[in-house]
């Protein structure tokens, strides 16, 4: 039998893709310049982000989008105008900072470069919608390699003021150093799209860089996840809830921890930086819904020897305490224990973690609810570029490759560049799974497929496989613009999950060589043609459960809070739907431990974990963590169905001491 | 389309709120003369040829064609200053940067050394606790690494590019993500964290100095010291006089015994500063990777206190301020430096450099006593203790010698040391299982001078998984022996 060499599986086992992990990736890859504008550009031009409006765009032309200009924001529509401070006279804001980059790309010494770049965009755009692409308008920016990096590690460039961006940017550009990784360009998911190009970039490298910028804005517009996302509103929102932060940052009526020279809201974003990412990962729709008139849940919390004792149980000296009227809701409060509860709180389940406490958190003060819902609109903003990843860089990859190649002003010196530089882009990668790379085939096999009019969901003929996404236009069969509606229509409708569920095909695996069999010594692959089948298929099988694993959830945890109300005590009952690994051991009890300190109750998490860590087929053991904001230490559990039985200690490498 | 040109024209007045001439470094707080007039647009390599259009462009190292240049420390502090998120994320990492991390990173030979003794380590990583899979150590997900390991991410292998830029004083300027550490802070920290003594250098017959003792009572050992004595009798004769009202009488003076003073010269022994180690080590297959690494190590922590501690002493004598410059020169060639000697022997012994002894490896079996011997050769050759050299000399090795006669001959080799005036001699057994003594060892443990010599001292290292700080605490307390006149020097140190 032939041994199954599962090359991705093994490394997905390992290593979660790096694209899963960050929490904001925006799409980051190639290029721009900025395009010429038209004469009447408003006057408080240079409030752009300060406005938070996108003003500065809304009256600007771009290239040759055809798009009218988006209406004029209620502040500019008023004509107020509001006094410009001084660029040097005060401390260099970040936001304010990006709009030099604007003012900067009128350099004579840029000129010659971005007169190119300014024939090439409206070129390639020409050509985009003559095959049916549809970019949103999209503004360029030109940018310094540093500039780019700090807009990359915040996702959107104003975002409110958190070391934690300085922590992503600190990792970035420790990476570009050491020659792990360089990011060619950045797009935002904003209405008019904002791309940055790097000024450092090569002409050639800008005109690759423009088409797939095209491809993302064209993305952003189709695909039906991101109908929610409000790209026409998102700077202002962010540029409000910076304004905010910043208001509680230095409001001194916020009480201060005595014994903590800190500031409490930093303090509290510190612990938020564990969970902000606990949304409903799942969700299709993306529930921005307002908050104000919710009702907090404010459980009756009797005393602890209200609850235990009977009165006869109670002693000569508590009777002295307690008042007759204590007494009556002593009673009633016992009765209401012993009555089972007439409705389950949340009524389902609830995998909005973040909106949950923000909501029904008995403790939490009002500014610190709102910038839990701050961090929740956020993330809900991301979440789509999040849940398309694959899709989304893999059409770019595609259109790009596509457009260029076929671009009458690539020249055949170009070509060896142009080649060299697609390559790197859309290479398998060194680690991890690289969403160009997977994207781009699965496009390319899609487009091949549906041209030839075989169905999408099965492999691709024998003959066809060795056909790529140039040479396949010398079949007379394949019909063009019938695979672009095809295309179009997934593009539209799927996201990277069913994306991956319907369109891999064992066909695809292994041209990508996801997986490979090994030939055992003295057989030939010939003369066990049948058993070799089914072990490709078997391989196939476990290579797209491995993919489906990284892209459901984006292969992590899922939690879910069970009871808001646990033991009728206002305690919290959070659910983790074992999969495939049990939760790391210390993270964990940190975590929840911050869980509790915002529930201000106890709150439980049930899980599971192995008898031994070591062996993964050793028996699942139910076990519970318990964090009490009043003590110390989180407590572990044994578990029997919702009950925790027995303490016990777990140490950090997951071994359980019974 | 409208040309760029007329854009740049039309659009400049109506930009109100900018400059109307890009910023000079002056005006964005910029050192002069270290980025061209436009830091805005500058690539991080500094040069402006980068930026003009059709310039030659570099290879990145992914084949990517284009600009592509490393952030220099210079563009790192624009970064910083211009971000206040970093600025404060780097702050944080400042704080973390622990007494305890310096030694954790010194104990898993996560460093590298610098001129003149520096010791440079990368600041450490936050790891922010959240709901994830798996009980490995974090390092499995995310797939960047960058700071930790000088092998993986680069930094520490190609010092060269970009990543270190001058100052303008010839100082390196460093990375954001390291931390130096000079020499006498080590010293300072390995002394409070080990608890280590004061150690008294040996006082020098071959360094004396002439002294004048005057005022000697009583005793005439020299020469009357007339002046003093006269002055006394005056003081008595006349002094007496007055306190009692009389008039004093100057020509009638006596000088009677106990007026009497002395002067004499003698020639009083110095401390001797000069100070040598001789390291040697057993390279025979039996030493596994790991105990070389537990003898770097060891080394490291036995010679910063000892350079350290010598070079103060040196300073203190000769009234100036202490400078790690001076007792830690580039070359070791300070005054009050140390010499380092490497010996590695199998059945014979050779001197290699630094670098080489960690490294070298031999087939062959064990004779403790060709190290010695040439210990002992190097020692009476260019240290000998009679010229004020202090010696001491550190062995390690598996103990698996040669037969009773090799340890008898090794033993009297160390009583000939001990004679000549050396002043420690360490012994360092490794490896055994269940901190057995070696033949060796056992040897020297029987040898009754060896007995309560305070000059002499072995220590047994079993085997272990891992070598934690307690390991190198009992190492090094037994190689830098307690001196009990002078307990807790380090508490009291600069």
């Amino acid at each position: 039998m032939s041994i199954v060499n599962l090359t991705l599986a093994a490394r997905a086992l390992k290593k979660e893709p790096a694209y899963c992990k960050a929490p904001m990736q925006t799409t980051a890859m190639p290029v721009v310049p900025t395009r010429s504008a038209s004469p009447e550009m408003p006057p408080q031009f240079g409030l752009a982000y300060r406005a938070y409006a996108a003003p500065h765009m809304s009256g600007l032309k771009f290239g040759n989008t055809q798009t009218p200009a988006p209406k004029a924001s209620p502040t500019e529509a008023s004509g107020e105008e509001t006094p410009v401070a001084t660029q040097h006279s005060r401390p260099i804001d970040y936001a304010d900072d990006h709009l030099r980059d604007i003012w900067l790309s009128n350099d004579p010494r840029h000129e010659k470069r971005w007169l190119n770049a300014n024939e090439d965009a409206d070129r390639i755009l020409k050509a985009a919608q003559a095959k049916g692409l549809d970019p949103q308008e999209t503004a360029f920016m030109i940018s310094s390699p540093a500039k780019l990096l700090q807009v990359a590690a915040r996702g959107l460039p104003n975002m409110p003021h958190d070391w934690i961006h300085g922590m992503q940017l600190y990792d970035l550009a420790q990476n570009e150093n050491a020659g792990l990784g360089h990011i060619l360009e950045l797009v935002l998911n904003t209405k008019p799209s904002v791309a940055y190009l790097l000024n450092t970039n090569t002409p050639v490298e800008t005109r690759l860089v423009l088409a797939h910028v095209y491809g993302h804005t064209d993305f952003f517009k189709r695909n039906r996840f991101f109908k929610d996302t409000r790209p026409d509103q998102i700077l202002e929102i962010i540029g409000r809830q910076r304004k905010e932060l910043k208001s509680y940052v230095t409001d001194l009526s916020i009480p201060r921890d005595p014994n903590s020279s800190r500031n409490p809201v930093k303090e509290f974003m510190n612990k938020l930086h564990s969970i902000e990412d606990l949304i409903d990962r799942d969700a299709e729709e993306h529930p921005l819904a307002d908050f104000e008139g919710t009702q907090y849940i404010q459980p009756v919390h009797p005393p602890e020897q209200f609850k235990k004792m009977t009165p006869a149980q109670l002693n000569q000296n508590d009777r002295y305490l307690y008042t007759a009227e204590d007494w009556l809701k002593m009673q009633e409060q016992l009765q209401k224990d012993a009555a089972p509860r007439k409705q389950k709180f949340p009524a389902g389940i609830e995998r909005d973690l973040l909106g949950f406490l923000a909501k029904h958190s008995p403790t939490l003060s009002p500014w610190q609810r709102r910038i839990l819902q701050m961090k929740r609109e956020q993330q809900y903003y991301f979440l789509p570029q999040r849940q398309t990843k694959i899709m989304n860089e893999g059409w770019a990859s595609f259109w790009h490759t596509k457009l260029v190649m076929e671009d009458p002003a690539t020249t055949e010196d170009q070509i060896s560049e142009l080649s060299l530089l697609n390559g790197s882009v859309i290479a398998r990668g060194q680690s991890g799974l690289n969403p160009y790379w997977l994207g781009f085939n699965m496009w390319q096999d899609l487009y091949i497929k549906a041209g030839l009019g075989v169905p999408l969901n099965q492999d691709t003929p024998p003959q066809y496989r060795k056909y790529d996404i140039h040479t396949i236009s010398r079949v007379p069969q394949f019909d063009e613009r019938k695979a672009l509606a095809r295309l179009y229509e997934v593009c539209a409708k799927e996201r990277d999950y069913s994306f991956v569920e319907k369109y891999m095909t064992q066909s695809l695996a292994e041209k990508m060589e996801l997986f490979k069999l090994e030939e055992e010594e003295g057989e030939s692959p010939f003369s066990n043609h049948r058993k070799n089948s089914a072990a490709k298929a078997q391989a196939f099988q476990e290579v797209q459960n491995v993919l489906l694993g990284y892209l459901n959830y984006f292969g992590q945890p899922v939690l879910e809070v069970v009871d808001g109300d646990f033991e009728n005590n206002g305690e919290l009952l959070i659910n983790h739907t074992y999969t495939t690994d049990s939760l790391n051991v210390e993270d964990t009890k940190q975590t929840v431990d911050i869980i509790a300190s915002l529930w201000g109750r106890p709150v439980h998490l049930d899980t599971y974990m192995r008898k031994n860590p070591k062996n993964p087929a050793s028996d699942l053991v139910a076990v519970r963590y318990t964090a009490d904001p009043k003590k110390y230490e989180v407590q572990t559990f044994l578990r029997e169905d919702r009950k925790a039985t027995k303490p016990i200690q777990i140490e950090n490498n997951g071994t359980l001491k019974i | 389309m409208k040309d760029i040109r007329t854009f740049s024209k039309s659009v400049r007045p109506a930009m109100r709120g900018f400059p109307t001439t890009p910023a000079t470094p002056a005006q964005s707080g910029m050192p002069p003369g270290l980025f061209p007039a436009d830091c805005d647009v500058v690539s991080f390599s500094g040069k402006t040829e980068d930026l003009q259009f059709g310039a030659k462009q570099k290879t990145s190292p992914l084949g990517l064609t284009g600009a592509w240049s490393k952030l220099s420390a210079l563009a790192w502090d624009d970064l910083r200053r211009r971000d206040p998120d970093l600025d404060e994320f780097i702050d944080i990492l400042d704080g973390k940067t622990t007494e305890d991390y310096l030694m954790d990173q010194i104990l898993h030979d996560q460093f590298e050394v610098g001129e003149g003794g520096d010791i440079i380590i990368d600041k450490p990583r936050i790891k922010i606790p959240n709901f994830r899979h798996g009980n490995s150590d974090g390092n499995g997900g995310g797939g960047q690494g960058p700071g930790k390991g000088g092998q993986d991410g680069g930094q520490g292998q190609d010092p060269g590019q970009g990543q270190k830029a001058g100052d303008g004083k010839g100082n390196l300027k460093l990375m954001p993500w390291q931390h130096k550490y000079g020499p006498s802070e080590i010293a300072q920290i390995i002394g409070r964290k080990f608890g280590l003594p004061f150690l008294l250098p040996s006082d020098g017959e071959s360094n004396r100095v002439r002294v004048t003792k005057e005022n000697i009572k009583y005793v005439p050992p020299g020469d009357l010291h007339r002046k003093k004595t006269f002055r006394n009798a005056l003081r008595r004769t006349v002094g007496g006089a007055v306190a009692n009202g009389q008039d004093p009488d100057f020509n009638n003076i006596t000088v009677n015994r106990s007026d009497k003073r002395y002067k004499a010269t003698d020639f009083e022994p110095q401390p001797n500063l000069k100070v040598a180690i001789v390291y040697m080590a057993d390279v025979s297959g039996s030493i596994t990777d790991q105990l070389r690494d537990f003898t770097r190590t060891a080394n490291r922590f036995v010679s910063y206190p000892l350079k350290y501690k010598y070079g103060q002493l040196a300073a203190e004598l000769a009234g100036e301020d202490y400078s790690d410059a001076q007792y830690f020169g580039k070359d070791g060639s300070g005054e009050g430096s140390l010499k380092e000697r490497f010996i590695v022997y199998t059945e014979s012994a050779e001197e290699t450099s630094e670098a080489d002894f960690y490294k070298i490896r031999q087939d062959g079996g064990t004779r403790c006593s060709s190290g010695f011997n040439m210990a002992m050769e190097i020692i009476e050759k260019d240290y000998p203790p009679s010229e004020g050299w202090n010696v001491y000399v550190y062995h390690f090795t598996d103990g698996d010698n040669w037969g009773d006669t090799d340890n008898k001959n090794t033993v009297d080799t160390m009583k000939k040391m001990l004679n000549l005036g050396v002043r420690y001699i360490g012994h360092c057994d490794l490896g055994k299982k269940d901190n057995y003594p070696s033949d060796f060892r056992k040897a020297v443990l029987k040898e009754p001078s060896f007995k309560e010599n305070p000059h002499v001292g072995s220590i047994g290292m079993p085997k272990k998984p891992k070598y934690d700080l307690d390991d190198y605490r009992q190492v090094v307390g037994t190689f830098l022996p307690a001196n009990k006149e002078e307990p807790e020097w380090y508490d009291t140190a600069v």
